[in-house]
């Protein structure tokens, strides 16, 4: 997947093109380089708190510091002109809300018949979503028409 | 094709139930891994199973072998007289 290294506008391209740029080394490395890479987000607790990575230090460089430390000091984070955090304190993302993913435990309930299950490419009725695709699926697959 | 009782059997419809009974054993297996202890989904897939074995056997006895497994004669290798999977027939 292709993203335009100054395309800022969404948090995975922001974030992305500053992963790509540690995978680089194009801000010269320390220690904490090959940390971000590993676990590039500082982990969350079910509760949301923030903790810091098995391995990661909480002091020092900056790597360990907790995202919404992070970002109540924005100000001190260093962007270069395309907006990106060039310390990487912010992980790109600075700004931008905590999130929590979660998926809810499926049921065994409305199951398919055999024939409906093989030509709808799921035997769950409440999987069975209507993704859209286009141009074969190359430009993902979320758009209509 | 026919078969030795002399009535003309539909492999191909044989052979789509087979992927149908295939494919949901497939996607409740996945549910299962995630779900191992779930009782009406396990019944589910026992179920299927048996299925799959008569289907399966009906196919093999009157249209021949699904995968080389399935030779079932003694005196014939029949699987090589079966379509390849990029013929048509195949699929």
């Amino acid at each position: 997947m292709f993203f335009d290294e100054n395309d800022n506008r969404n948090p995975r391209g922001r974030n992305d093109a500053g992963l790509r740029r540690q995978a680089l080394g194009e801000h010269g490395g320390n220690s904490c380089d090959i940390q971000s890479l590993r676990m590039p987000r500082p982990g969350v607790t079910r509760s949301g708190r923030n903790v810091a990575p098995a391995g990661m230090s909480m002091a020092g460089c900056g790597c360990g510091t907790p995202h919404s430390d992070s970002c109540a000091r924005s100000g001190d984070i260093k962007h270069d002109r395309s907006g990106h955090d060039t310390d990487r304190r912010g992980w790109g993302l600075c700004g931008y809300p905590l999130g929590s993913v979660y998926a809810p435990l499926q049921e065994w309930r409305a199951v398919y018949d055999i024939e409906t299950g093989l030509s709808r490419g799921t035997i769950f009725r409440e999987l069975d979503m209507p993704w859209y695709g286009s141009g074969g699926g190359m430009r993902g697959g979320c758009c209509r028409g | 094709m026919d078969n030795n009782c002399g009535c003309r059997v539909n492999c191909r419809d044989i052979m789509k139930k087979l992927r149908m009974i295939d494919f949901a054993i497939y996607d409740t297996a996945l549910y299962l891994d995630a779900y191992p202890d779930c009782a009406p989904a396990l019944e589910y897939y026992h179920r299927l199973i048996e299925q799959r074995e008569a289907v399966l056997c009906e196919y093999q006895s009157k249209c021949g072998p699904v995968s080389m497994f399935g030779n079932e004669s003694k005196s014939s290798w029949q699987w090589v007289n079966k379509p390849w999977p990029w013929e048509f027939d195949a699929n």
